[in-house]
């Protein structure tokens, strides 16, 4: 074994022991320290929007809700529920406590 | 005698095997440090090999070797599955000390904090955990604030990722798996609004009534209900239905879309109300017994009210409320009753 071949072999140990230096976030758990990739882009743009006005009306049905009458699926990007079905509403009852 | 003569060797001999024992030892002298050189490229080989295993092992793998952990979605874990439900929230915020007061004030919430990550907190109702917390620099130079970051449950990420991708969104953290938790992914839609998607390991909260402080409903906000409608109905397989406009006269008509799957409502899809657009996001609302009263204790509290509390269209009465940092939520009282399912 050469001299050049283990300068070579040292040299080659060294660049991938940076290259992990690089890549690992030392500590990470995926959320890093906190968050890699996550949430970095999450800070909200801010807007004035301030959900002000009645129009802001976003609650759940209370279920069982029919269509109004005549009422039949237009054209639309999303597929709507057939029109037979009655509007659901959120889970209720179960085991939880302070009902 | 002559033997003796012809047997003894002669100078030019003597020096001859001199000259070679003399090249035996440089060549021994020269040889050690071969064996040296082998055992240092031994060693050389071996951290090559770690260093290179260090590189192409999968960060999840890494992750699942760290200390920390998440508590699981459930427990005990279940085989509980509720595709496209509300699941679980993230507050990404500039100081977790001041939200831990702040809704622990609001909402009764309790904290456990996440082994090995000071920035990072869980919080819980009832023993039961419903989200976390997590601290973050803000952005230098652009004009953000903090946020709830809602996690919608799905079966498979991978899947989820590929049509959330195919249909115009936006991969904003790549899927890590969380030991106890599951696996998870950020995304944003094809209009901007950012959420998370969890396959938890196990099970999903059961389709019961939600408890005061935890999560009830989701809504998003957007320029496009009924094209956001269709690309969330291909991620989570919704059934959409449409209800009417609450529109006043002589305005454009707004859009409402109630998503639901698993016979449940689950979220809603609406238009910005006429002339006052923002960005595309979700809304998180979470169960209060009296939403007025949390209204007034959130100000107090150093927050604000963004829409007074107001009856919603079926009943159930929700407000709108910012932290002190600026973070938006929802707070509904919902009961029984308001739920016409359980009155059938």
């Amino acid at each position: 074994m050469s001299r050049l071949s283990v300068k070579w072999a040292a040299a080659s140990a060294m660049i991938l022991a940076l290259c992990a230096a690089g890549c690992v976030v030392p500590g990470d758990a995926g959320y890093g320290d906190v968050g890699v990739g996550y949430g970095v882009n999450f800070y909200e743009p801010f807007d004035n929007y301030g959900y002000e006005g009645p129009g802001y009306l976003v609650g759940p049905p209370r279920g069982g809700d029919r269509r109004l009458p005549g009422y039949r699926p237009g054209a639309h990007a999303y597929r709507g529920a057939p029109a037979g079905h009655a509007m659901p509403s959120i889970p209720h009852g179960g085991p939880r406590d302070h009902r | 005698m002559q033997i003796d003569r012809k047997l003894r060797p002669s100078s030019a001999s003597l020096a001859r095997v001199a000259r070679r024992a003399a090249l035996t030892r440089r060549a021994a002298l020269t040889r050690r440090p071969v064996l040296t050189s082998r055992a240092a490229l031994t060693a050389l080989t071996a951290l090559t090999a770690l260093t290179a295993l260090t590189v192409l092992t999968p960060a999840p793998a890494l992750a699942a070797s760290a200390a920390f952990e998440l508590p699981p979605l459930v427990s005990p874990a279940s085989t509980e599955h509720h595709v496209g439900k509300l699941v679980w929230a993230d507050l990404v915020t500039t100081d977790v000390d001041a939200a831990k007061t702040f809704y622990a004030a609001l909402f009764g919430w309790t904290y456990r904090d996440i082994s090995g990550q000071k920035d990072f907190v869980i919080a819980f109702v009832n023993d039961r955990p419903v989200a976390g917390m997590i601290r973050r620099e803000l952005p230098k130079g652009e004009q953000r604030r903090p946020a709830w970051l809602p996690f919608l449950a799905v079966r498979d990420v991978a899947q989820a990722a590929q049509i959330i991708q195919a249909r115009g969104g936006k991969e904003l953290a790549v899927e890590h798996n969380y030991p106890q938790r599951g696996r998870q992914a950020v995304f944003a839609d094809p209009q901007g609004a950012v959420f998370a998607v969890l396959a938890s390991s196990a099970g999903d909260p059961p389709d019961v009534l939600a408890a005061p402080g935890e999560w009830i409903w989701s809504s998003l906000m957007t320029v496009d209900p009924d094209t956001d409608a269709a690309f969330y109905q291909r991620v989570f397989g919704y059934e959409v239905y449409d209800l009417p406009a609450d529109n006043a006269p002589g305005t454009p008509a707004a859009q409402h879309l109630v998503l639901s799957s698993g016979e449940y409502a689950r979220g809603s899809a609406n238009s910005f109300p006429a002339g006052r657009l923002g960005h595309p996001h979700w809304l998180n609302f979470v169960r209060v017994a009296d939403a007025a009263a949390t209204a007034a204790k959130a100000v107090s509290l150093g927050g604000q009210v963004l829409s007074e509390p107001h009856l919603d269209r079926h009943g159930g009465r929700i407000a709108i409320l910012a932290d002190p940092a600026g973070a938006r939520f929802g707070v509904m009282e919902w009961t029984e009753n308001d739920s016409g399912e359980a009155a059938k």
